[in-house]
């Protein structure tokens, strides 16, 4: 009961700092009080004109802080969403069908589980060039295989429950018992992965874009990050303009660990009970 | 009066045990007639249903012949046996508590 009691306000708290978010990143060309690529004034501290000061081009660092959100939300949530999605069919159909298709899916999965998966990141975003596209394919080629392995062993215990047994022996086919019937009973536990996956997909973004890897021309918390150590601002002592992308970010993973925390939590209470 | 159902020397063995579980079982259940099957627990009544529908885990070897209707349930496709389960044959596990899927309402 305590521990339910955590979890309700780490779902509060969690909803309640990705609403914030959300609507910042919905609501930016609102507001923001420049265009976060309006040249200006640069290396200003802040003041009531700049909340945040500038950065190296006069550009308004408060405005790039709300419109890098746009960018930094999407890719997280985009990419979170690509991975959950294969990791969980990977994990069903290995996990249902056994046999030869479960060797041959796990055998690809060790693979990408043994690969080093920021390393190999790095190499594909400079080998694919730049953009929101390749940024995607790095941070989404390895990071499913997690996902796949735990959705696997949930599905091998599901298997053998009576009512899976029931529905084999009504003649309910394979398709129809692993998405109408598996994909319930695991939900649980893949939001849980999901909310996980969009913090190490974000941290990704931001590793990568700091590393000027990622989409150079777009706004995102890393992107800012890069041009403010690129550019001197860390040695500088800029604070303005290295800290706020840092909190953002940290912040904005926080929100989703106490989202999935909360799942997790609730799932595991749920099944105590049951 | 035809053969629905007939069992021939039937024989399931578990890998990890010593004894099969069922051994030279046959019987024949002519159509329209109303078979019981009784026996203590561990006779193997279970493995027999779940054999009729080859639906025993891959520890089991199954020897032996079932024939329902003149086909031999052993060799006949994946997909022609699921047509046939739950439409002409099917199987209840015991414990109702397990045998629902715990996130559907049951009924309407």
């Amino acid at each position: 009961m305590l521990n339910l009691n955590f979890a309700l306000r780490d779902r509060r708290v969690g909803v309640a700092i990705l609403a914030a978010f959300l609507s910042v990143a919905v609501l930016a060309p609102l507001l923001s009080p420049y265009d976060p690529h309006a040249m200006g004034v640069p290396y200003l501290s802040p003041s009531s004109a700049h909340w945040l000061g500038t950065n190296d081009i006069g550009q308004d660092i408060l405005s790039e802080l709300l419109y890098g959100a746009r960018i930094s939300l999407f890719i997280g949530i985009t990419a979170a969403a690509i991975i959950t999605l294969v990791g969980m069919m990977v994990g069903i159909v290995a996990g249902y069908l056994g046999g030869k298709t479960d060797w041959i899916l796990m055998a690809i999965c060790n693979v990408a589980m043994v690969l080093p998966s920021f390393p190999l990141a790095i190499v594909l975003a400079a080998y694919l060039g730049g953009g929101i596209k390749s940024l995607m394919i790095s941070i989404c080629l390895t990071a499913w295989s997690g996902t796949a392995l735990v959705v696997r062993a949930s599905v091998l215990q599901l298997r053998s429950a009576g009512f899976i047994r029931t529905l084999e022996a009504m003649g309910a086919n394979s398709v129809r018992i692993m998405f109408w019937h598996i994909v319930p009973n695991i939900s649980g536990l893949v939001l849980v992965k999901a909310a996980l996956a969009v913090c190490s997909a974000m941290l990704a973004e931001a590793g990568l874009s700091f590393l000027g890897l990622g989409a150079e021309t777009e706004k995102s918390w890393g992107a800012i990050l890069h041009y403010a150590f690129f550019r001197n601002g860390v040695f500088n002592g800029y604070w303005w303009w290295y800290l706020p992308p840092v909190l953002c970010i940290s912040l904005c993973i926080t929100g989703f660990m106490l989202l999935g925390r909360s799942r997790r939590d609730s799932a595991s209470e749920h099944e105590v009970r049951s | 009066m035809i053969d629905m159902l007939r069992f021939d020397t039937l024989r399931v063995a578990f890998t990890q045990a010593q004894q099969p579980a069922l051994d030279d079982f046959s019987l024949v259940i002519p159509a329209g007639a109303k078979t019981m099957i009784i026996g203590e627990t561990g006779s193997g009544k279970s493995v027999l249903l779940l054999a009729l529908l080859r639906l025993l885990p891959a520890s089991a070897s199954v020897s032996g012949q079932i024939w329902f209707e003149g086909k031999d349930l052993q060799s006949i496709p994946d997909e022609e046996l699921r047509r046939l389960r739950g439409a002409t044959f099917s199987y209840t596990p015991q414990s109702s508590g397990s045998s629902l899927n715990p996130l559907l309402t049951v009924g309407f």
